[in-house]
This record gives C-alpha cells, sequence and structure tokens, in this order.
C-alpha cells in the first residue's frame, strides 16, 4: 500500500515531463487525499479499515 | 540575473534540499540500521509531494494551486512529524531511532516542514504574474527534476521490499510505565 503511494507520486512526475498538466495535478491531489487517509488509519481511530 | 530566474532557482533549490533530506534518512536506515516505520514513511511521501508541487511550477510555469500543493503536502508532513514527536514527548517514553545532532529524525522532519513553509511563504512575496509564463528547464532545474525522479524510484523500490503490497507493520516501541 505504501509503495503504491510512492508509485503514484512516480506516475505524477512522469506526467509532468510529458506534459499533462491536469492529469497530473488531479493524481498529486488524489495521491495527497490517499496520504492523509493513510495516515488517520495508522494514526487514529477514525479511519479503521482492513487493508 | 532576472528575478523570475532567480525565483526559478529558489524553487529548483528547495526541491533539491528537500531530495537530500530524504538521502539522509535513507543513510540512516542503511548505514544505521535504522528501518523506517509507517509514519517515517508518510513524512518521505510528504517531503516527495512537497517537491512535486515545485516540479509543477517549473515546468508549467508557476501557478498558485501548484504553489499550494507544495503548501499542502509541507503541512501534511509537519502534521505526521508532529504527532510522531507526540507519540514520544511524554516521560518515560523514550526517543525512537537514534538522534541526529541531538535531535530525533522526526523532530528534524518538523523543523524541515516548518522551513519548506516559510520557503513558500518567501516565494509567494518575490511571485510575479510574467513568472507564470512556461519556460525550458536549464541544468539546475534538470537537476532537480533528477533528483526527485531517482528517489522516488527508490522510494518504490525500498518501500515495496520493506512492507510488500500490504500495510507497513508498526514497529513495536516501549509502553508506558506503569
Amino acid at each position: 500500500m505504501m509503495a503504491g503511494l510512492f508509485l503514484i507520486f512516480l506516475i505524477v512526475q512522469i506526467l509532468i515531463i510529458a506534459g499533462k498538466n491536469k492529469q497530473a495535478f488531479m493524481l498529486a491531489i488524489l495521491n495527497v487525499i490517499l496520504c492523509i487517509g493513510m495516515f488517520l488509519h495508522h494514526a487514529t481511530d477514525i479511519l479503521k479499515i482492513r487493508l | 540575473m532576472k528575478l523570475s530566474q532567480v525565483v526559478r532557482s529558489l524553487h529548483a533549490l528547495m526541491a533539491i534540499t528537500l531530495m537530500c533530506i530524504v538521502t539522509g534518512a535513507y543513510y540512516q536506515q542503511y548505514v544505521r540500521h535504522e528501518t523506517p516505520c509507517p509514519l517515517c514513511l508518510l513524512q518521505r511521501l510528504a517531503m516527495i509531494g512537497a517537491s512535486v508541487g515545485v516540479l509543477m511550477n517549473l515546468r508549467f510555469g508557476i501557478r498558485m494551486r501548484y504553489t499550494a500543493f507544495t503548501l499542502l503536502s509541507a503541512l501534511f508532513g509537519g502534521v505526521v512529524a508532529g504527532r510522531q514527536i507526540c507519540l514520544h514527548i511524554c516521560p518515560g517514553f523514550p526517543v525512537f531511532g537514534y538522534p541526529v545532532f541531538g535531535l530525533s529524525l522526526y523532530t528534524w522532519s518538523f523543523i524541515a516542514f516548518f522551513c519548506t513553509v516559510v520557503g513558500v511563504m518567501i516565494l509567494l512575496f518575490l511571485y510575479m504574474p510574467d513568472q507564470g509564463l512556461k519556460q525550458p528547464l536549464n541544468w539546475f532545474e534538470k537537476f532537480a527534476f533528477f533528483m526527485v525522479m531517482l528517489l522516488t524510484l527508490a522510494n518504490v523500490v525500498t518501500t515495496f521490499i520493506e512492507c510488500g503490497m500490504g500495510p507497513c507493520i508498526d514497529l513495536p516501541w516501549p509502553q508506558p510505565p506503569s
């Protein structure tokens, strides 16, 4: 799961190099949301899901 | 040197500095054998996220939304680092990992994210509308791109080796004294 978050950022960087600004930005925002979800899962009882 | 070129160089310098910190984390991981915990990995993600915002500014022209993304990542990283500080700040709880120059890595990480927020503030003060134009990358900016991509790829590989496809296991830490 965590490796997937890094992989998504790598894809974002490839999109940036390819010139796809809208797609890169949307994917980056999505990844930050996933990171926040991962933090809530690890650090709090707010988000307890079976990964 | 034009102000726009100075601002672009400062952007690249910010990304390179953040990646140097991630490189330092790798030194702790492989030379001092300190496996990163999930919160540590989230902080690495936040540093890469802040650098991605910088890369978008360099590639597509400086825009408020890309700067806001850098700020969002830095604030997220600061919250995660702050959380980790709070976990170990109570009396009786030892510091997690080996201290570096007297401070734990997560404390240094919090300082780094705070400095990133201050850096973004300075760049916003220096913003002029002509910086929003797309410009070709110079060698320094290309080096920033290279460093961010290399360290992101390294993190994909090493995190996969550590955690596999599933969640990363929380490393055990001592219980509070009764």
